[in-house]
């Protein structure tokens, strides 16, 4: 089947220098605030950490780093759990690039671009390897800072475009099984985006961003409208009333539910946020906060 | 009040009528991207657009049709003048060539024809001056129009209708019994043309000696019959009815001739006459076409300037002699000339305001405004 062609308005990526500062900033923010809260200092500099064993407890330990679970059966141990950095973690960060992500504005793609590279930094913050993954694109591997023009010249190289068939999703995630954390940026247009935590390793935390532009979160007031989807060229016209679109909204707002609450069924933290929402938003969502 | 440059442009203006026409009828379907187009299968499909209902067109469309109709302004040539439409002054040329043939009618008909359903077609009031001598360089203003068969010089700013001038062969001039005619091969002698009766001049009143001998003696050189009454004369002269007496202390100074001279009642000058002769300030002689009239009653010429008085008189008989009705003067029968018509512009240049830059720039800002209001809506 062919697939059609469109002149979409926001297929593109565009990032700048001040949009990597901004990043940088919201990563390393982000490591610092979770170094804090595993109660365990490096030599003042806070990195990301993972359970690594357990030690009894000492007076003037933070109380947060107590496991309360064992402190529960044994009341005379105490137990705090001892974190240590990721180092060696694998995070496989997944854009979809299909040409559903090029509606906007703000442009879906671009979003997920940006909250990518925010992801990126925090992996790398963490001493965890980032393997960023595409359907249209070669993945790329972000380890060091020395690497980050190749990843945002990576970004930019992305350009919303064809269809996502689940086979391919499903190819891509499978070089992410042995990943310790996996997150999907995504519209979720696909035909059965459920099909796709099938893909799931055991163990691995799976954090799905559904990005929307705020078109397609509220529809048009009035008018003959042709709703035309990207990626099959299908389209639909319908004569708009302001009741059809309030009802439009409605079901938009059931279906993210619906979704969401499958998701967690799953056990995978699932977001549905604008295109148009700040990065800051969309980074937490991503994190699954 | 609205002037174009090009009223045909404005047929343009049916472009945008058509278009709106059509997208009421019609409408275009906004495209909207979307993701979710699952979420609109269970909608009913819009079958409304095949049923006669009218749709307000998009914005879009309303902005090219604004910049279409801005565009065809500036292109037609948009023009507006203050104050109310003034009268028009026509300086017709009644000379005897103005009332040669011309198609089924005369050339002067056919002009002022001309000229009539134009202002009728303008709505403009018309105001005739006429004459057989116009000047018409005194009214090259933008309230007139120059009205003749055919002019060596063109108005700068007055209006023009010319209704040609080709040639007109025909009677030139009169020539003791017989005449001078112009056909097409040039000009030839006619004689024996004019019989007794239609070579008289009419002599009324009491002349002086001196000048009734002069005049017998120019009637028998021009082959003329003088008479006390005749039927359409090729000149009236008109004396005082009574003699009188001579007045002492008047005199009558010609160019190389003075004479004492008995003044009866003070002619009062019509428009079309010439003084020819004064005695203090007072004219004596007045000379027109076809006439002349002279309040001299007592005249006494003095001594030797008999020769250069029968001169003078001769040349003043000579000028109100008027030809016969078919004789034209050579110069009125050449061809000089094609058709001309130039309306005026009733309003001058300084009060008339362009609005083309105007509509220009309208017109481009408004298709800025549809191109990106389009684009906006995909």
């Amino acid at each position: 089947m062919s697939v059609p062609s469109f002149d979409l308005p926001c297929a593109g990526v565009k990032l700048d220098s001040a949009m990597l500062r901004r990043a940088r900033a919201l990563a390393s923010a982000r490591a610092a605030r979770q170094g804090r809260e595993a109660g365990v200092s490096r030599g003042g500099s806070q990195a990301g950490y993972e359970f690594e064993r357990y030690q009894p407890y000492y007076p003037g330990a933070d109380p947060r780093a107590i496991d309360w679970d064992l402190a529960a059966r044994d009341d005379e141990h105490w137990q705090l759990r001892v974190r240590r950095p990721e180092d060696g973690a694998r995070w496989q960060i997944f854009l979809d690039d299909s040409a559903s992500m090029g509606l906007g504005p703000p442009g879906k793609l671009q979003a997920a671009a940006e909250c990518a590279l925010a992801l990126a930094w925090l992996a790398r913050a963490r001493g965890a390897r980032a393997e960023l993954w595409s359907v249209h694109s070669t993945p790329l591997v972000f380890e060091s800072a020395a690497s980050a023009s190749a990843l945002l010249l990576w970004l930019e190289a992305l350009r919303a475009h064809g269809t996502l068939a689940d086979t391919a999703v499903h190819s891509v995630l499978a070089h992410g099984r042995r990943a310790q954390r996996v997150f999907l940026l995504s519209d979720f247009s696909a035909p059965d985006p459920l099909a796709w935590l099938a893909s799931r390793a055991r163990g691995a935390r799976w954090n799905c961003l559904r990005l929307l532009a705020p078109s397609e979160l509220e529809a048009p007031q009035h008018g003959l409208q042709r709703f035309v989807d990207p990626e099959s060229g299908e389209e639909r016209r319908v004569e708009l009333n302001p009741q059809q679109a309030q009802a439009y909204a409605e079901r938009q707002r059931n279906f993210s539910t619906r979704w969401q609450a499958q998701c967690a069924r799953a056990r995978v933290h699932a977001h549905t946020l604008s295109s148009a929402a700040s990065l800051e938003q969309r980074f937490e969502c991503a994190l699954g906060a | 009040m609205l002037h174009w440059q090009s009223p045909l442009l404005l047929s343009a203006l049916l472009v945008p009528l058509v278009l709106l026409l059509w997208a009421a009828r019609y409408p275009v379907a906004m495209r909207q991207w979307t993701s979710l187009l699952f979420l609109w299968k269970d909608q009913a499909p819009s079958g409304v657009p095949r049923q006669w209902r009218w749709h307000r067109p998009p914005l879009a469309l309303w902005l090219f049709a604004s910049a279409w109709l801005c565009a065809t302004l500036a292109a037609a040539g948009l023009e507006t003048s203050s104050g109310a439409a003034q009268p028009l002054l026509v300086i017709a040329d009644r000379s005897p060539s103005m009332n040669f043939p011309l198609g089924a009618s005369t050339r002067y008909q056919a002009a002022r024809q001309q000229v009539v359903e134009w202002s009728e077609r303008e709505g403009v009031e018309l105001v005739w001056q006429e004459s057989t001598q116009p000047n018409f360089h005194a009214f090259d203003r933008y309230d007139c129009l120059w009205l003749s068969d055919a002019l060596a010089e063109h108005p700068e700013r007055a209006g023009l209708c010319l209704s040609g001038a080709k040639l007109q062969p025909g009677p030139l001039a009169r020539e003791g019994r017989g005449r001078w005619v112009l056909d097409g091969n040039g000009i030839r002698f006619e004689p024996d043309v004019y019989p007794a009766t239609s070579r008289q001049i009419e002599v009324r009143g009491q002349l002086p000696a001196a000048i009734d001998s002069l005049l017998s003696l120019w009637c028998e050189e021009q082959q003329l019959i003088r008479s006390e009454r005749a039927d359409a004369p090729l000149l009236e002269v008109v004396f005082p009815m009574s003699a009188c007496a001579l007045d002492p202390t008047q005199r009558l100074n010609g160019q190389a001739w003075s004479a004492r001279v008995g003044v009866a009642a003070a002619l009062v000058q019509a428009v079309q006459e010439e003084p020819l002769l004064r005695v203090e300030d007072q004219a004596v002689l007045l000379v027109s076409r076809g006439s002349l009239r002279s309040s001299l009653c007592q005249l006494e010429l003095d001594e030797g300037a008999s020769a250069a008085f029968a001169l003078e008189w001769a040349a003043a008989f000579e000028r109100a002699l008027r030809e016969p009705e078919e004789c034209v003067g050579l110069d009125e029968r050449r061809a000089s000339g094609a058709a001309v018509f130039r309306p005026p512009n009733l309003v001058g240049p300084r009060e008339r305001r362009s609005w083309v830059g105007e509509c220009a720039l309208a017109a481009a800002l408004l298709a800025l405004a549809a191109c990106g209001v389009a684009l906006r809506r995909g």
